[in-house]
């Protein structure tokens, strides 16, 4: 598992340049790039301490470094991580660091600054939303020298690297000396930036981190420092004024709305990168609550939803239609499992309607519950327009069979908390992630009033997730996956609706960036073209 | 006339102020904690949190107390001058909002002053040209731009200005430049109201008998307008300039979202969204105090405007 | 102040002291005036094609048509079609069963209210003026948000509910504007001087106060009936008024939002509608003041 020979050799021979004295070909090489980009982002920021934050965007990881980091391959490659080794029965993790990389306040990068960090993630009382798999799973840390240790782990946990290239690591020396009230506005890190200025909700200002050299060669060709001056992250939800900030050329990376594709595609200025999101969108059942108990009944609905046309009334084509809980952009996706998955059959959910007792007694075209009495099923969504029409199509598609669906809108907060009361009925929901191990939190038996707000579990569907979320093996995890992706289209708890659009809009004076397949922008060696 | 009542009635106004705030922000702070749903733990938490994990955080904002304990220990500190951390940000609440609120005061001033003289402008042509082209064409005018939705009016400003002509920045606040659009979208309602408003009231003044007499008697026109129709004008357009004072200095949320502007209106927004209670609560109190004391200062200048009010 | 306006407002007075003559003079002045007859003309026009929506329009407001789905304006859909092939025409006109009703009741509920708390306020002051004034400060510092959140949550999805909030917020601009109109009417010599010849509070407040108060509220509530439209949206974005795919104003307008540049109709003609609707009322208010107003010869 080591990286390449050829980028260790690269580092190596780059460190002792530097070294060297030969600063003259690394401003060579910056000569002439810079400038400032400026990224729209509709969440407004959180703390940028990750030990309390729930945000773990791009932001952190423009002041933080991580231990891993994901190839363009989705293969994790090392980052703060040299090499390496996973024992025999997967419960121990050994790494050796690159022994040159350091905070922002001049302290190591070291085995013992990880020690503390990781320690501190697994600390229960760290309120952290990355890293929490670690407060279970973390035994203790041994560290060996300066720049090696080694993890003990209470059990093999398959998504082990996935959580550990999420985790930022901050400077332990700055955060006890900052204290953990006033870091979140003066974060410590050793990524590419350093956090310049921040204007709490409206923006924050980052500036090149000058000591950075230890880029993944695997996603970059320039280990750093980074070639632009400065990042600034604007905090603006409203789409169009974004748009027309890209258009203006004031924002240099944004979203673009679906219906603003053509023009954006049509406008010379902008370069558009249309992809998917590791994202989806579903209906959920409340499977404790009756009559969704009935899993017949929820499968009529799934045969009853037409994903083709889903998406082209609800995103004009651009999102893909979706059968299975992981969507494509998510690693265990796999694609055969869409032959057994339900697909729209309007007959055959009529027929199981019938056939369950909802009939249309009084004529009108809808049906009722099988005592003969009016029949209403109320689904639960959030107010933003785009979740709206999704509500609205389904609605009419179900409507067409005879589903009398009552949209209630919420506030998204009342939403999320009535799904944890277990009263709901249907709700309209997304998630996003890069990993299959998150149907463990929608499926998990003690989080329901949690994050399994289908309510739903069996002792077989636990044991293959388990299976799953503990197989290091690649191969034989993703049958794993599969299997628990089987169970679950089997039982229905949800009807998998859509996988949206990423489309990401980029001036087009912005020189070598590139754009993750898991839709992050790699923008480490990007550059503005400077006098 | 701002006699010694004046001034005890002034003082009495403020001594209530405080026990006004109070109740209100009493209010709120009973409601969000047991009556509206949604949970500021399960949000900071995120999705995939245990339940445990919920527990720790809601522990570590002091929710696990009882809402009486926690709304001792939020007296305690409001008493000295601390609002508490936002949930959110994990910043003070009080200079988070403190680094907003000059910016909202400044566009609060900024379109009031502007909104207010375009709109009694209007207000006077069209009251003095009552029924000629001028009123019929002013009608039109005040009602569409008063009826046209902010974000529409500013999306349009933006397409314009911004990216039509490239003459004005889209978004942003750090020059004098930026503040242009944001100011007339918020400024353009509140002449259309105005202006519709003093031309009904200087219609009636005009109508009136003395103000007939002193024109018949060879009184000149402006004379005429300015020491008697308008004074009595005025009356309403304080009134309603005052409340947009007041609703305006606790943030223009839609304008504020539409040209990224840092004002409180979209942290108010924020704060509710996020259930973030400390944050809630913070700008809460600044609405609340903006009217009152913006209230108070509208009865004062009435008494000001017509000498004849007085208040026991 | 002159002499003469106190003779000229008692006479004023008088005039409005025969009931009959007042009330056929009103309706005469209103009926002088073609423009407000037009107007009042074009809004039962549309009060009509509101109503008879379903013979009107051959749509049905929430049938999906795929096929037709963003189409712009032509013959057969004259406002175009929305996102999921709706004939916009025909949810505008179903749309005005549940806009105009909020419409017009919110802002009728709030003037009810907030006509004898404005003019009690100011008439009496002292205490009472407080009190009342205070409460309503009290209502303006409150997070309308928040108030929104917590009544779906107590009661649900319900148009008298949204009548109500919006009501409730429109509530202390009413009543300030009429208490500050007031506390400048009561000190005028012709009020002062029909206390002196002791007429009765409820007298004074009806006949000299009332009258002076009208004009003003005119503007504000034929203004106000867009605001409560467009409120009644954002209420029903937090899920308090009608549930979708129930076609209303400002929900139609909300949903154009972000497709002003690429499918402007969606919103415009909702748009437009309301706009059309404020200005038909705002000429028929007009010419209601003038009508009612003595001063104003026929």
């Amino acid at each position: 598992m080591n990286k390449s020979g050829f980028a260790v050799l690269a580092l190596v021979l780059l460190a002792a340049l530097l070294m060297g004295g030969v600063v003259v070909a690394q401003d060579d090489m910056m000569a002439g790039k810079g400038g400032r980009l400026v990224v729209a982002d509709a969440n407004s920021n959180t703390s940028f301490d990750p030990f309390v934050s729930s945000w773990h965007s791009w932001p952190h990881y423009a002041i933080y470094p991580t231990l891993f980091s994901r190839a363009l391959d989705m293969s994790y490659v090392g980052y703060l991580a040299d090499s390496w080794e996973v024992s025999e029965d997967s419960k121990s993790l050994t790494i050796n660091l690159i022994d040159y990389a350091t905070f922002t306040d001049g302290t190591p990068i070291d085995a013992a600054a990880l020690k503390w960090n990781l320690e501190k993630y697994a600390d229960p009382e760290s309120t952290a939303s990355t890293g929490r798999a670690l407060i279970t799973l973390l035994d203790n840390i041994e560290v060996h020298d300066d720049y090696s240790f080694t993890m003990h782990m209470n059990s093999p946990h398959a998504p082990l690297f996935f959580v550990l290239a999420g985790l930022e690591i901050v400077s332990p020396a700055a955060y006890e000396a900052i204290g953990p009230d006033d870091f979140g506005t003066n974060p410590v890190g050793g990524g590419p930036f350093i956090l310049k200025e921040l204007v709490t909700d409206n923006y924050a200002l980052f500036e090149r981190n000058p000591d950075f050299t230890w880029a993944p060669p695997e996603l970059y060709d320039h280990p750093g420092p980074v070639f632009l001056d400065q990042l600034q992250i604007l905090f603006i939800g409203e789409e169009q004024t974004v748009l027309a900030a890209l258009e203006t050329g004031e924002i240099s990376l944004a979203g673009i709305p679906t219906q603003n594709l053509a023009d954006a595609q049509a406008n010379p200025d902008i370069d558009v990168h249309v992809a998917q999101l590791s994202q989806i969108r579903y209906v959920g059942f409340n499977t404790s609550k009756d009559p969704w108990t009935n899993p017949d009944l929820r499968k009529a609905f799934a045969y009853a939803t037409d994903r083709q046309e889903f998406v082209t009334l609800a995103w004009d084509d651009l999102a893909q239609p979706l059968y299975q809980p992981l969507p494509p952009t998510i690693w265990g996706h796999n694609p055969e499992l869409d032959e057994i998955a339900p697909s729209f059959d309007p007959d055959k959910a009529m027929a199981m309607l019938d056939e369950l007792g909802y009939v249309d007694v009084d004529g009108d075209g809808l049906r009722e519950d099988p005592e003969g009495n009016a029949w209403t099923v109320p689904l639960a969504t959030a107010s933003p327009d785009e979740w709206l029409r999704q509500a609205e199509v389904l609605e009419a598609q179900w409507r067409a069979v005879g589903i009398p669906l009552q949209i209630d809108v919420l506030e998204f907060a009342a939403l999320v908390d009535l799904t944890t009361t277990g009263t709901h009925d249907l709700f309209l929901l997304l998630y996003g992630y890069q990993d299959p191990s998150i149907l463990t939190y929608f499926f998990d038996p003690e989080r329901k009033g949690g994050s399994n707000r289908a309510w739903f579990s069996t002792d077989e569907l636990t044991d293959l997730l388990v299976a799953a979320d503990s197989q290091l093996d690649p191969d034989l995890r993703y049958e794993a996956v599969t299997a628990v992706s089987t169970y679950i289209i089997e039982a229905s708890p949800w009807v998998y609706l859509a996988v949206p659009p990423a489309l990401t809009g980029v001036r087009a004076e912005l020189m070598n960036w590139r754009i993750h397949p898991d839709t992050s922008f790699l923008y480490w060696n990007a550059y503005f073209e400077t006098e | 006339m701002v006699g010694g009542f004046m001034s005890k009635y002034i003082l009495r106004r403020i001594l209530i102020a405080f026990p006004l705030i109070l109740a209100v922000t009493t209010v709120v702070f009973v409601m969000l904690r047991v009556a509206l749903p949604g949970d500021p733990a399960k949000l900071m938490a995120g999705d995939r949190a245990s339940p445990e994990q919920v527990e720790i955080i809601r522990r570590k904002l002091g929710l696990d107390r009882p809402v009486i304990e926690q709304y001792f220990i939020f007296l305690r500190n409001f008493a000295q001058g601390d609002l508490g951390r936002s949930v959110k940000f994990r910043e003070p609440v009080l200079g988070v909002i403190a680094k907003a609120f000059p910016f909202t005061a400044k566009i609060t001033l900024l379109s009031v002053t502007v909104g207010t003289t375009i709109g009694l402008l209007i207000g006077i042509m069209t009251a003095v040209y009552q029924r000629t082209w001028i009123d019929n064409v002013g009608i039109v005018v005040t009602v569409f731009f008063f009826s046209i939705p902010t974000f529409w009016l500013g999306l349009m400003l933006i397409l314009i200005f911004a990216v039509g002509l490239r003459v004005l920045p889209v978004q942003g606040a750090s020059s004098w430049r930026h503040f242009i659009m944001p100011v007339a979208t918020l400024a353009v309602g509140q002449s259309a109201l105005i202006a519709r408003l003093t031309r009904s009231s200087m219609i009636e003044v005009l109508s009136t008998d003395y103000v007939r007499t002193a024109r018949s008697k060879g009184l000149a026109p402006r004379r005429v307008l300015a020491s008697h129709a308008l004074q009595n004008t005025l009356i309403p357009v304080i009134t309603v300039v005052g409340l947009s004072v007041g609703g305006l200095l606790g943030g223009a949320v839609i304008t504020e979202s539409i040209f990224g502007l840092p004002g409180v209106g979209r942290l108010a927004i924020d704060a509710i969204s996020n259930r973030d209670y400390p944050m809630i609560q913070g700008t809460v109190i600044l609405v609340a105090a903006s009217f009152v004391f913006v209230n108070l200062l509208v009865d004062i200048i009435y008494a000001f405007v017509d000498p004849r009010i007085r208040y026991e | 102040m002159s002499e003469r306006a106190v003779a000229g407002s008692v006479d004023a007075a008088g005039l409005r002291e025969r009931p009959t003559g007042l009330y056929t003079l009103v309706v005469m002045k209103f009926a002088r005036n073609r423009v407000a007859l037009f107007g009042l003309a074009c809004l039962l026009l549309i009060l009509l094609a509101v109503v008879f929506a379903p013979r009107v329009t051959p749509y049905d407001p929430i049938q999906k048509d795929t096929p037709a789905r963003n189409q712009a304006p032509s013959l057969l859909h004259p406002f175009g079609t929305d996102k999921l092939g709706r004939d916009i025409l025909s949810r505008v006109l179903y749309g005005g069963r549940v806009s105009l009703q909020v419409g017009f009741l919110s802002i009728g509920l709030a003037v009810v209210v907030s006509v004898p708390l404005g003019l009690l306020a100011g008439f009496f002051g002292g205490l009472l003026d407080n009190a009342v004034m205070r409460v309503m400060d009290l209502i303006l510092a409150f997070p309308g948000l928040i108030l929104a959140i917590w009544l779906v949550s107590l009661l649900g999805s319900n148009m008298v509910n949204v009548v109500i909030a919006i009501a409730f917020f429109t509530l202390p601009t009413y009543a300030r504007l009429i208490r500050g109109i007031t506390l400048s009417i009561r000190e005028m010599e012709y009020v002062v001087a029909a206390r002196s010849m002791g007429a009765s509070s409820p007298r004074i407040m009806f006949y000299h106060i009332l009258p002076g108060v009208l004009g003003p509220m005119i503007v504000v509530t034929t203004l106000g009936v867009s605001g409560a439209i467009v409120a009644g949206a954002s209420l029903s974005f937090l899920g308090l008024g009608v549930r979708p795919p129930t076609p209303e104003w400002g929900a139609m307008l909300a949903d154009g939002r972000n497709y002003l540049r690429t499918q402007w109709w969606i919103a415009v003609f909702p748009g437009m509608t309301i706009t059309l609707v404020v200005l038909i009322l705002n000429i028929i208010g007009d010419a209601l003041r003038d009508a009612l107003d003595p001063n104003v010869r026929a």
